[in-house]
C-alpha cells in the first residue's frame, strides 16, 4: 500500500487530478463520509474559469456522502 | 444509513403557470408517494420559490430547496408542456444546485393539453438531467388530454392512472435505494 509521501508525489505528477486523500467529514454527524463521484463542471467565474484542469476540460467537483445519516457533500478537487 | 430510515422523494412542482393543470398531477403523485410506507414525501411548488431571474445557476440557490435536494433520494418532476418543450422556470429553478443531485433517482411526470401527454418535453430534460448527475428511470408517466383526466378541483376522473403511477413509483423507489447504498458505502477507485 503507497504511503502518504508516495500518493503525494503521484497527485503532483497528473497535475493534481487525483482524489484527495483525506476523508470529509459529515457536518451532520462528523463521520467520515464515503466518495462516490467526480463530476466535471463549468466555471461560472473568470476565478473559476483559471482553475479549469487543461486536460479534462472544467473544474472536478468530489461528491461525498455520509453513510450514517446520508448527508451529501462536495468540494473542489482543484 | 440505518435501512430504517425513510427515503425522502419530493415532488417539484414545474410551472408557476396561473391556472395550470400540472398541479392536479403533482398532487395525486404526492399522494400516492405518501401512502407507502418507509418513505417521506413533499410538493414542492416553484411558484413559491424566491426566484431572482436576474441571475442564474449557483447565485440563485434557495437554502430551503438546496437543503430538500441535499436530503431527497430521488426526485418526481412534473413537468409541463410548453411549445415541445418543459418551462423555462422549471429549469432555471433546476440550474440552482448541481452537486445535490449526484448519483439520485429521478422519474418524470409529463403533462399536456394535447395527445402526447408531455413526451416531447421529457426527451429534452433527459440530457438536462444526465448533466445535473441524476439517474432517470425508464417509466414515466404520461397526463395527454390533462383537461380530461381531472375535474376542476383535481378529482381524477381516469383511474388508469393509478397502475401506472404504481409501477413508476415501484422503479423509482428501487432506484433510490440502490443509489443510496452506492452514494454511502460504493467508493469511486
Ligand atoms: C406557453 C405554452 C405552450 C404550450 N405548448 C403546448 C404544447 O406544445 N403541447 C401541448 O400538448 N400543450 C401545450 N400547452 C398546453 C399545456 O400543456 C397545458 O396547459 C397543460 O395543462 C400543462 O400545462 P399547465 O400545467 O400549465 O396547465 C402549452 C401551454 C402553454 C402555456
Ligand atoms: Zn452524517
Amino acid at each position: 500500500m503507497p504511503g502518504k509521501k508516495s500518493q503525494k508525489s503521484r497527485a503532483s505528477k497528473d497535475g493534481g487530478r487525483s482524489q484527495k486523500t483525506s476523508k470529509m467529514i459529515c457536518t451532520e454527524c462528523n463521520q467520515e463520509m464515503n466518495q462516490h463521484a467526480e463530476k466535471l463542471v463549468d466555471p461560472t467565474s473568470s476565478e473559476e474559469a483559471a482553475r479549469i484542469d487543461p486536460v479534462l476540460g472544467g473544474i472536478v467537483a468530489e461528491v461525498h456522502a455520509c453513510p450514517e445519516c446520508g448527508h451529501s457533500g462536495s468540494r473542489r478537487a482543484s | 444509513m440505518a435501512e430504517a430510515c425513510p427515503l425522502f422523494i419530493p415532488v417539484i412542482l414545474g410551472t408557476t403557470r396561473r391556472g395550470r393543470m400540472s398541479i392536479h398531477a403533482a398532487s395525486l403523485v404526492t399522494s400516492e408517494l405518501a401512502r407507502r410506507a418507509g418513505l417521506e414525501t413533499e410538493l414542492i411548488d416553484i411558484a413559491k420559490l424566491p426566484l431572482p431571474t436576474d441571475d442564474a445557476g449557483g447565485a440563485i440557490k434557495d437554502k430551503g430547496f438546496a437543503e430538500k435536494m441535499n436530503r431527497a433520494d430521488a426526485l418526481v418532476i412534473v413537468s409541463p408542456e410548453y411549445n415541445h418543450g418543459y418551462s423555462g422556470l422549471l429549469k432555471h429553478v433546476l440550474d440552482s444546485c448541481l452537486e445535490e443531485y449526484i448519483h439520485k433517482a429521478v422519474g418524470i411526470v409529463g403533462v399536456s393539453a394535447g395527445p402526447f401527454g408531455g413526451t416531447r418535453g421529457i426527451q429534452n430534460l433527459l440530457p438536462v438531467m444526465r448533466e445535473l448527475g441524476l439517474v432517470t428511470i425508464f417509466w414515466d408517466v404520461n397526463f395527454s388530454s390533462v383537461q380530461k383526466v381531472f375535474d376542476g378541483s383535481g378529482g381524477l376522473l381516469d383511474s388508469s392512472f393509478l397502475p401506472r403511477i404504481d409501477k413508476f413509483l415501484k422503479e423509482l423507489i428501487w432506484m433510490a435505494k440502490t443509489l443510496r447504498h452506492g452514494r454511502e458505502n460504493i467508493a469511486l477507485e
